[in-house]
């Protein structure tokens, strides 16, 4: 389902490749294909995430790409990587696939939060991109950091709500609207949301898009949720767009700082 | 023939191909990536690719992620 | 990033509440981020040479007044006279004259300023990254440049000739500035130039954020210099009324909450006191603006670059900052050494 939106909004450009739905999915753990397949297509979602793995050698399982739509953007994580040399070597295998070279750098080396090591992940950023990747790195909201990653050429930057798979919504709120408000390349909330309203939340502080995976996977009924999540990150994007009244202090009647301004 | 193939030790036959050897564990060979002691193989190789007795493969291929 | 009509509804605001509203903002910001310091600093202009035309400008090159260039001798006379009063932060200043003036004149009146005053900066002509560096290098901790008014058309009417005339090559100044290490810029527009405020005010705005965005270690500032008629110039300004300096003062500060503002002895002493509430943090003191000024011995003889409307010494200044509760500050710097990070 495509969400048709009237307004005058510029779609989102990345790599030079647009795109009209601001709503990322990722593909990690759902129970059935078909789930997946269905939320695809329910959410509109024209970029997914996708892992590498060793295949399974005893239960020949079928490979991921064949249920995600044609057409679909594919965005190969290198989850698993826990430093930038792992990170590229997972990069050149997924290119190798002929699977488009759209890569997320992911380089975790913590297995109890999976904080992203930005450090890891900028030189990552360097290695890849000096391959020819188009990389669009998944990170810790730090200004430094992010000026780094578009140093780099990241394509763009996906600082993290809260810690994957928490559905705690945007605890990094503050440092995300730092990032947005300076860093001039697509800003994709990646990790930690799990409500629609929380997806909306991002959007309308001005945030270009976000990805979802656990919320909607795991939910009960994943293609409905993610339609709402479609839905949200649009509505979401219009109030942004709708530039909302900014919230007014009161005034009181006594003007002591400018009075003198409007003597006689 | 014994090679490492994805981490575990493995007797093969000794007149396999890369093809061959692939197209046993995967119904779809073409989304399958093989790395041979450390290089990526592209498809066009496989026919003709024979494996080594000590090789080192790693066959990966898409799967689900976040 | 705030946009050219919002800035023009409020530049046109006349409503007592709705300025009162703005200004309360504003006055709320340079608390949070300012608290009471209020920094001091005094002008010294060191030469009154100038190989530009611009027409609003008591120093233009085609002006006939005295020119006038201090001896080192001379420059030791004024700035310990300036330092006797307990300033610490200097502004040099000069004409635009690349002959007059040269890196080599610049450099010689900083190494005596450094004799004197704790942080040196400069308002001078434009220059390559390499000269400035050689000033960072020298011990200039910051350096003043105003576009003037970033209106092109209106930019190539007053300015007829000269160096100055180069509309680019002072818009990229800044840049090059930053790329040579210093660490405090200060950049601003002619009010009274442009007759449309707000657009000249949006350029400034959107000249700082592409400054912050690119060089985020800096530390910036803005000045909104009023234009007044000079004797014999025939050059009218358009009029700014002191409404219209105060909103631009808050929006300045409202829009750029850490960004310093810088109020100058043109305006009356009046004005000043009650911007201090709105968020100006920087003023001169006790100034003097023409070469040799602090020191003449008959200084109503010398062409000053503009008339001071407020001459109160730094004592009194002092003295009224601390009535006011505000916290003067002569020095927050202190320069060790300028090494370039290259």
């Amino acid at each position: 389902m495509a969400i048709q939106t009237e307004t005058q909004d510029s779609p989102l450009t990345i790599a030079g490749k647009t795109f009209h739905n601001r709503f990322l999915l990722g593909t990690g753990k759902f129970r059935s294909k078909t789930e997946l397949t269905e939320s695809i297509t329910a959410s509109g979602a024209q970029i997914v995430t996708v892992a590498l793995r060793r295949i399974d050698l005893e239960r020949h399982e079928e490979n991921i790409i064949e249920h995600i739509p044609k057409g679909v953007t594919l965005l190969v994580n290198t989850s698993g990587a826990r430093n930038a040399k792992e990170a590229l070597r997972i990069a050149r295998l997924a290119k190798a696939s002929g699977c488009g070279n759209w890569i997320k750098i992911e380089v975790i080396n913590d297995s109890k939060y999976l904080l992203p090591d930005n450090y890891g992940t900028i030189k990552a950023t360097e290695m890849l991109v000096a391959e020819g990747f188009i990389v669009m790195p998944y990170m810790y909201p730090d200004l430094y950091v992010a000026r780094e990653l578009v140093k780099a050429g990241a394509a763009t930057v996906m600082p993290l709500g809260s810690l994957i798979g928490s559905h705690q919504g945007l605890k990094a709120k503050e440092f995300i609207k730092i990032l947005i408000n300076e860093i001039d390349v697509p800003i994709v909330v990646d990790a930690g949301i799990g409500r629609p309203s929380q997806a909306a939340e991002a959007m309308e502080m001005g945030a270009d898009a976000v990805l979802v995976n656990t919320a909607v996977a795991a939910a009960g009924n994943p293609a409905q949720i993610a339609q709402a999540f479609s839905l949200a990150t649009a509505a979401g994007r219009l109030a942004y767009l709708s530039k909302l009244p900014a919230i007014k202090s009161h005034a009181n009647s006594s003007s002591p700082l400018t009075g003198f301004l409007f003597e006689e | 023939m014994n090679i490492i193939l994805n981490g575990k030790l493995r007797e093969i036959n000794s007149a396999m191909t890369l093809r061959s050897l692939v197209e046993q564990f995967s119904k779809n060979p073409n989304h399958v990536i093989a790395e041979v002691n450390g290089n990526i193989i592209t498809h066009d190789q496989w026919p003709s690719w024979r494996i080594q007795d000590g090789d080192t493969l790693e066959l990966v291929n898409f799967v689900g992620g976040g | 990033m705030i946009s050219l009509q919002k800035i023009k509804n409020i530049l046109a605001q006349q409503k007592p509440e709705e300025v009162e509203r703005l200004a309360r903002e504003a006055n709320q910001i340079t608390q949070h981020y300012f608290g009471r310091a209020i920094s001091l600093y005094a002008p010294v202009y060191i030469s009154n040479y100038c190989s530009s035309h611009c027409t609003y400008c008591g120093f233009h090159v085609h002006n006939r007044i005295d020119r006038m260039k201090l001896t080192p001798d001379q420059m030791h006379k004024e700035m310990s006279h300036i330092a006797g009063s307990g300033i610490e932060n200097i502004l040099i200043l000069t004409g635009e004259s690349y002959k007059a003036t040269p890196l080599a004149y610049l450099k010689e009146a900083v190494e005596i300023a450094k004799q004197y005053f704790s942080s040196i900066s400069l308002e001078v002509h434009p220059m390559e990254e390499a000269e400035y560096r050689e000033l960072f290098e020298a011990g200039v901790d910051g350096i003043a440049i105003y576009q003037e008014t970033y209106h092109r058309q209106r930019y190539a009417q007053v300015h007829l000739s000269g160096k100055k005339k180069d509309y680019d090559y002072r818009r990229s100044a800044p840049e090059r500035i930053a790329r040579a290490g210093i660490r405090q810029i200060s950049m601003g527009i002619l009010l009274g130039l442009a007759d449309d405020v707000g657009e000249d005010l949006y350029e400034l705005f959107e000249h700082l954020r592409w400054m912050e965005k690119n060089f985020p270690g800096v530390e910036y500032s803005l000045s909104f210099p009023r234009l007044r008629p000079i004797k014999g110039l025939g050059f009218e300004p358009c009029s700014v009324t002191d409404l219209t300096l105060i909103k631009v003062i808050c929006l300045t500060r409202i829009c750029f909450p850490r960004v310093g503002i810088n109020l100058s002895t043109r305006e009356n002493a009046q004005l000043r006191n009650r911007a201090l509430d709105l968020g100006i943090t920087k003023i001169s003191a006790a100034s003097k603006t023409s070469v040799g000024g602090y020191t003449a011995e008959n200084p109503e003889e010398l062409d000053p670059q503009f008339d001071i409307q407020d001459e109160r010494s730094v004592d009194e200044i002092v003295q009224m900052l601390k009535h006011r509760k505000f916290d003067p500050v002569f020095t927050d710097w202190r320069r060790i050494e300028n090494e370039s990070a290259a």
